[in-house]
């Protein structure tokens, strides 16, 4: 009989062979092409680093999720949470004293806690690309349309980008007290309408349309209505958005579903934020968004905004 | 055509969930019997009848579109779904009890209380937030007899009349959690199916006069 420790492998790991292996490398090698031809440049980042790389980059909410170990001398290093840390740390380092912007790409595992109920992969084969030191509309045109190229050279179909700004709810949850925001942002994260409305019914102003603006998904027209009713600080983000719109080719705004109730990326995206979803996936096949602070943080401020891709979900999306 | 498949729960929250769904349009087609999968009057949706315990993790990983599930099940589960819709039946309680003839919350002889529960993640951050170690003893029913038997000093526990405590000689001392149904949805597929599901939701709240979503 097999000695069952020599096929254990810990929870969360992956063995991918076969047919599996073969589609991940396709996809992979579609993606870096895609990435090539549109001027990015690749990069290797270590498999691990210093854990305070991580924290540093995201927050100290990743903190837990974090696959973490001693190394000889004593500090803690993690595996690769993202590649967005480890390139911002060699963009502020290695390439302080090249040109801007900086276009940079990525392909490999990242390694990620999961809650003990299990059933969730600890690695996901990811690729993506930054776009650093450019902080206008069209760096923002730009990764979105490169985003639905890398999709369709994944050859997709149904899928959709629901597509965000940060600037379109601050407004109305920074009229609101602690603990109150936090409650109100689960609400909206959990689309529980009706806790909201419990809540904001005796308040004034700007929070009122916290029970409206984070319900709006559509078209150009949903954000055309919303931005009839949104308070003053909001406008900006919905004409960005629009603006956004404006630029896209009909075949890539078929693909475009506008989306004001994320609020999940509130404390790390600061302009547009965007998530990609599959059809026959349930859950989403990447993200993105501007993360303008996110290079500050690593000594040298410059605008930022990039894409990753969750390639094992769209691996296993049945085609 | 777009389809939502919807987890129903057995037990206690079959009937009312089937209620609801019939006066929205979509009747479950015949009794669940042994069938897992039921067609029903709306060509559109069909259900999946699953253990309570199930609905989150059906939902969440994106196996059902819809579900319904007690906020119980749902909070024990950790599962990340949303949650559009109080369903306004289902009202019970999670409370943590203990004999009422032995004091409460103080244990003889300095020791650390053992509390039997079938819900072990609630159980274990209620009383770390309220900063009083105990043991849990993780159970799958007939909890309220453990304290009768020295299995546990305390449990956590569902009550609804709490009936059943009484006739176990236990007493409620805290409230965890008010819970009820809720209607779940898979984060994928609410904005993949949107209009299908805005127009289930409409469905389900309309003339329905505790939830006006």
């Amino acid at each position: 009989m097999l000695n069952p420790s020599l096929a254990a492998i810990p929870p969360g790991a992956l063995d991918l062979t076969g047919a599996a292996a073969r589609r991940r490398r396709g996809l992979q090698r579609a993606a870096m092409d895609v990435l090539e031809r549109s001027g990015y440049e690749e990069l290797l980042p270590p498999t691990f680093e210093y854990e305070d790389t991580f924290l540093r980059a995201a927050g100290a909410g990743v903190a837990e999720r974090l696959i973490r170990f001693p190394d000889r001398d004593g500090r803690i290093l993690a595996l690769r949470y993202d590649f967005t840390a480890s390139i911002a740390r060699v963009a502020s380092t290695t390439f302080a004293g090249t040109g801007r912007p900086l276009r940079l790409s990525y392909s490999g595992k990242v390694y990620r806690q999961e809650p003990e109920r299990g059933g969730r992969p600890r690695e996901t084969l990811q690729v993506g690309a930054e776009l650093l030191g450019q902080g206008d509309l069209a760096a923002d045109i730009e990764i979105v349309r490169l985003t639905l190229e890398l999709v369709r050279a994944a050859g997709l179909a149904d899928f959709q980008l629901n597509v965000g700004h940060v600037g379109v709810l601050a407004a109305g949850l920074g009229a609101l007290e602690e603990p109150l925001r936090a409650e109100v942002r689960r609400w909206i994260d959990r689309k529980d309408r009706g806790s909201l409305r419990r809540a904001l019914k005796d308040l004034e102003g700007d929070p009122q349309t916290l029970t409206v603006l984070p319900f709006v998904m559509g078209r150009r027209d949903a954000l055309e209505t919303a931005l009839e009713r949104a308070p003053l600080a909001a406008i900006p983000g919905l004409r960005h958005l629009l603006a956004l719109d404006a630029a896209l080719a009909p075949g890539e705004r078929a693909h475009v579903v506008y989306d004001l109730g994320e609020v999940r990326g509130l404390d790390y995206y600061t302009g547009i934020h965007f998530e990609l979803f599959v059809s026959g996936a349930g859950r989403a096949a990447g993200a993105g968004g501007r993360y303008d602070e996110l290079m500050g943080r690593f000594g040298r401020p410059m605008p930022a905004v990039g894409v990753s891709l969750d390639l094992d979900t769209i691996a296993e999306v049945p085609v | 055509m777009i389809r939502l498949r919807i987890a129903l729960a057995k037990g206690r929250l079959y009937q009312p969930s089937v209620e609801r769904f019939t006066r929205a349009g979509a009747a479950p087609a015949g009794d669940a019997g042994r069938r897992l999968l039921i067609p029903s009057s709306d060509p559109a949706i069909e259900f999946l009848v699953v253990k309570p315990g199930d609905v989150p993790v059906y939902v969440e990983s994106g196996a059902a579109d819809l579900g319904v599930t007690g906020t119980d099940v749902l909070r024990e589960s950790g599962a990340d779904v949303l949650e559009p819709l109080e369903l306004g039946f289902g009202a019970c309680r999670l409370v943590v009890a203990s004999p009422a003839a032995a004091p409460y919350p103080e244990l003889p002889g300095g020791i650390t209380a053992r509390v039997a529960t079938k819900y072990p993640r609630l159980a274990q951050s209620h009383f770390a937030i309220a900063g009083r170690p105990v043991d849990i003893i993780q159970v799958n029913g007939s909890v309220e007899v453990a304290p009768l038997l020295n299995l546990s000093h305390w449990i956590v526990d569902l009550v609804d009349t709490g009936n059943t405590l009484r006739a176990n000689g236990l007493v409620e001392r805290e409230t965890i959690l008010c819970c009820g149904a809720v209607l779940v949805a898979n984060r994928a597929s609410q904005k993949l199916k949107l209009d299908a599901y805005l127009g289930l939701m409409a469905r389900l709240a309309l003339g329905e006069p505790w939830s006006r979503a």
